[in-house]
């Protein structure tokens, strides 16, 4: 752990803090098979097609996220998540390389890809990515009802949003106000792709749950968790790169924090939603009963909450390890794994 | 070998995992089993109890794949699930390896304040996730309470569940560990 933390120089007061945050995940069994059935899709699907591409499918190692959420996943299936995983990253690089696109370029690539979730299909002339998406989409939404539809579709369109608030920061070069970042930051992270997840469970949430705001306490804190745990972590780079959607430099700018204060800040607020998490989850067997859910129907409800209930752990150890994220001043040679337990 | 007692509470354990009620167990029932038990006590998969949870489960999983001859992704009916508990947990020596790790992980999730003692709600939460109704627990409670404190040790719910089983002794007070047995 010593030399991780002195990698990621925020990690040891995050742990500190927040304790239900130590430890080492479980990992699937077949992690690296699946990473390896990853690239070889990315691939074929022309997501790697120049030397700088490839080099970025690399540093994702979206399966490493994958596994460690979905440790008792079918290979196959810890495969189909790692592609959405591999997928979203993706697509965040697409925004973050080009300088500032005009909303009417998101607008445009959301477009498109809400055409393949209404029509099942791909869209005239699709790109790469477009196609990829496709071919996940047609996948994972087979035996789903058009009830998970509308929710994945909705989350689609959230995404939309965030997605025009993160490149209107860069845009403006102005922090939005602090109030703003959960709800933008939570959705940013493309929470949409949980809904792929009830697939990889081989579930799908009852609608009179998924409906419920017990149920969206519960997948709000995880993401919560998650995505600051990220601003945290990967702090130095998103100020290197000016990054204004990251928390901790928003809570500097507004608050006026010196950067440890401002650190200290948001881990505060970590710590807190853990707690509201860990609620969220224990409020579920009286939402379980009030619902007069079968037996059946709750413990496949509660294989997508330990999802969530797994979603900031694995975030945190996969952001320490993969390449996309190391420090500036990382010497490491490799993404190196998570490093065994202290 | 095993009595008339112990096949009768091992079938109707073989019910408490198989809630879909489709005839068959798979490691996803179990894995359903263990999930509703994190869940429902708010720990992470990713935490150390809950690790130690899926850890022992899957062990147990394993064991009693094993025992019934199959690999471990294949389907295990109730007379192979019969034979393979009492082949490793009555005529074998596999309860103290295997079966009391995964209690004592559930009894520490179960535990949540850490005092070493499972209150009637949190022993509710157990019952719930093994589908047995409020009834059952309330009972089942009552009869493991010997003491009427209201609450039960850990060690006397490790006990109760050896009794439940492995025991033969029609008059093991575990015998109620999921509520009253019928009457033969």
């Amino acid at each position: 752990m010593t030399a991780l933390a002195d990698a990621r120089p925020h990690l040891r007061p995050l742990l500190q803090r927040v304790p239900a945050l130590r430890g080492r995940c479980r990992m699937h069994p077949r992690v690296d098979a699946a990473g390896q059935q990853v690239l070889c899709w990315a691939r074929q699907a022309g997501l790697a097609d120049d030397p700088k591409a490839s080099r970025r499918l690399h540093a994702i190692d979206g399966h490493r996220m994958a596994g460690r959420v979905f440790t008792d996943s079918s290979d196959d299936k810890l495969v189909q998540f790692s592609q959405w995983l591999t997928w979203v990253v993706l697509l965040d690089d697409h925004w973050d390389e080009r300088s500032c696109p005009t909303p009417q370029e998101i607008d445009h690539t959301y477009t498109r890809l809400l055409h393949v979730v209404d029509h099942d299909r791909e869209p005239a002339h699709a790109d790469p990515m477009e196609r990829a998406f496709t071919q996940l989409w047609q996948v994972t939404s087979a035996d789903m009802s058009p009830a998970w539809r509308g929710r994945f579709r909705a989350h689609l369109e959230l995404n939309r949003q965030s997605t025009h608030w993160e490149i209107r920061t860069r845009r403006t070069g102005q922090f939005s106000p602090l109030a703003d970042y959960p709800r933008h930051r939570r959705v940013a992270s493309a929470s949409f792709i949980f809904d792929a997840g009830e697939a990889v469970l081989g579930t799908e949430l009852p609608a009179s749950l998924a409906c419920l705001p017990a149920w969206s306490d519960l997948a709000d804190a995880a993401n919560d968790v998650a995505v600051w745990c990220n601003d945290v972590l990967t702090l130095d780079k998103d100020e290197h790169e000016a990054d204004l959607s990251n928390y901790v430099l928003a809570a500097q700018h507004h608050l006026g924090l010196s950067p440890a204060a401002a650190i200290s800040w948001v881990i505060d607020r970590i710590a807190a939603r853990t707690t509201d998490l860990r609620r969220a989850a224990r409020a579920l067997p009286a939402v379980y009963r009030r619902l007069d859910l079968s037996h059946g129907s709750a413990r496949a409800a509660s294989k997508v909450a330990c999802a969530y209930l797994a979603l900031p752990h694995a975030t945190l150890e996969w952001t320490c390890e993969a390449a996309r994220y190391r420090p500036l001043s990382s010497s490491t040679s490799q993404a190196g794994a998570w490093p065994a337990r202290e | 070998m095993a009595t008339d007692l112990q096949v009768l509470k091992i079938d109707r354990s073989f019910t408490y995992i198989d809630v879909d009620g489709n005839g068959v167990i798979t490691r996803d029932d179990l894995q359903g089993l263990g999930a509703r038990l994190l869940a429902g006590f708010g720990a992470s998969p990713a935490g150390t109890q809950g690790r130690r949870v899926a850890d022992s489960f899957d062990s147990l999983w394993d064991t009693i794949a094993d025992a019934a001859d199959l690999n471990h992704d294949s389907r295990i009916t109730p007379d192979e699930y019969r034979s393979s508990l009492i082949a490793s947990f009555i005529d074998g020596d596999r309860f103290e390896p295997i079966f009391r790790p995964a209690i004592d992980a559930v009894l520490a999730v179960a535990d949540t304040d850490g005092d070493g003692l499972i209150q009637p709600e949190e022993f509710q939460l157990i019952h719930e996730a093994f589908g047995r109704s409020e009834q059952d627990s309330e009972q089942a409670f009552a009869a493991l309470d010997l003491d009427g404190d209201g609450a039960l040790s850990r060690g006397e719910l490790l006990h109760a569940a050896r009794d439940y089983y492995t025991s033969a002794d029609p008059s093991a007070i575990g015998n109620l560990l999921f509520g009253s047995l019928p009457t033969p």
